[in-house]
């Protein structure tokens, strides 16, 4: 039931991140077209000279925006809720610096054991732009990236009962204590530009646990923005709605 | 090149679906912990050291002598549940018509075993006693009683 649920929302957020890489296909092919029509006779001189190789810039700037995925997991999972804000800048044609920050509250309740977590994350890192269009000049990205991530949180278990048949159960509890944790994302996925400036995309990220500091009572059940502590390699992944506020735009160039 | 392109995203996507279906998949731990407070006793014969059985055995804890732990059995190896309420734990160990009675004195740390499946207790013992109608000693092999594993924890010489 969880899975076909989430099959559902990742086709629905698929679909439009399509749509936009379509829409700005076929634009992108009008103002092809519209611009060699009339300028036929100078397109028969221009054929006998050698085609220059095109290279295109996309639109580079600051997008700010949020990541969705924390809202999936949340509709999935209900013991986990968060919020994720992101960054990217363009530094270069095709490398972005990226940030992400954002804080995730996490319940787990099992029939013996209840844990409670609160915490924040931040990662930062860099994406590389694969995708060259020169067909058809759109802002699109296909990139792969690596994030480091700082996740730190208080948590505790309200409860936990150690079954005991002959003695009768045994319950406890443990109070609130800190986990640092540091991890490294590998991703790879596309962006799309829906509107103008308004980006979609998503990403799907290799998650690597480094390490994790806690107190010796009491293991982390999920690390604020990696997921299950018992994964040392987790798989993740993100869907992003950014608008890229058009300052530092150098424009498209053939 | 601009098929290239789309086929390109959309491949791209599929298999990002595919990945995603694949880790709603994981499967949860509801592994329940019980009994890793348990002592492994073996039961040898005082003259010749090698392993040995008695039969008739009743066995109960002071304070629950309503409850049989084990009840007229033959045995080999003893299990026998340390209190985590307390740091002590005694024992009637009754064979036939005789009578003898055990004591453990232990450390408790609570011990977490993993995000998901909670937290045990790793105990230590710091000394077992005993009367002496048929024991004749009690050695103890290993005093750290821990989640998870199956170890003889002490040997019970019998007269």
């Amino acid at each position: 039931m969880r899975t076909s649920k989430f099959l559902f929302i990742s086709l629905i957020l698929i679909a439009l991140s399509l749509f936009g890489e379509v829409k700005a296909q076929q634009d992108a092919t009008t103002a092809s077209t519209t611009s060699s029509s009339g300028t036929t006779a100078q397109g028969e001189e221009r054929e006998a000279k050698k085609e220059p190789k095109i290279v295109v810039v996309k639109d580079q700037g600051l997008a700010l925006g949020i990541d969705l995925s924390p809202f999936i997991i949340r509709a999935v999972k209900d013991e986990r809720t968060g919020f994720c804000v992101v960054g990217r800048y363009g530094v270069r044609n095709r490398w972005f610096a990226a940030a992400e920050v954002g804080f995730e509250h996490i319940k787990y309740a099992k029939k013996n054991y209840d844990y409670k977590s609160n915490g924040s994350y931040v990662r930062i890192g860099m994406d590389y732009d694969i995708f060259n269009s020169e067909d058809a000049p759109t802002n699109d990205n296909v990139f792969v990236g690596l994030r480091y991530a700082y996740a730190w949180q208080q948590h505790e278990s309200g409860k936990f009962t150690i079954v005991d048949d002959y003695w009768g159960d045994y319950e406890g509890s443990v109070g609130k204590t800190s986990v640092n944790s540091h991890s490294v994302d590998l991703l790879g996925g596309i962006r799309c530009e829906m509107l103008r400036n308004l980006y979609m995309g998503w990403t799907f990220r290799c998650r690597f646990l480094l390490a994790s500091k806690h107190s010796d009572d009491l293991k982390p059940y999920a690390i604020a923005g990696y997921g299950n502590y018992d994964n040392k390699v987790a798989i993740g992944f993100s869907y992003t709605i950014e608008y890229q506020i058009p300052f530092n735009k150098l424009g498209k160039k053939k | 090149m601009k098929t290239r392109s789309k086929n390109i995203l959309a491949t791209l996507s599929a298999a990002f679906a595919a990945a995603m279906a694949l880790a709603a998949c994981n499967a949860e731990d509801d592994m329940q912990l019980s009994y890793q407070h348990t002592v492994q006793a073996g039961l040898y014969s005082m003259h010749t050291h090698n392993d040995t059985t008695l039969t008739k055995v009743q066995i109960f804890g002071i304070g629950r002598e309503d409850s049989l732990l084990y009840d007229e059995e033959s045995i080999g190896k003893l299990f026998l549940n340390l209190n985590l309420s307390r740091c002590t734990t005694e024992y009637v160990f009754c064979t036939q018509t005789l009578q003898d009675d055990l004591f453990f004195t232990y450390q408790k740390q609570k011990e977490p075993v993993s995000g998901s499946s909670g937290i045990a207790m790793e105990l230590t013992l710091d000394s077992v006693g005993h009367t002496t109608t048929f024991i004749d000693s009690i050695a103890v092999v290993e005093s750290k009683i821990r989640y998870n594993e199956s170890l003889e924890n002490i040997k019970i010489f019998i007269y």
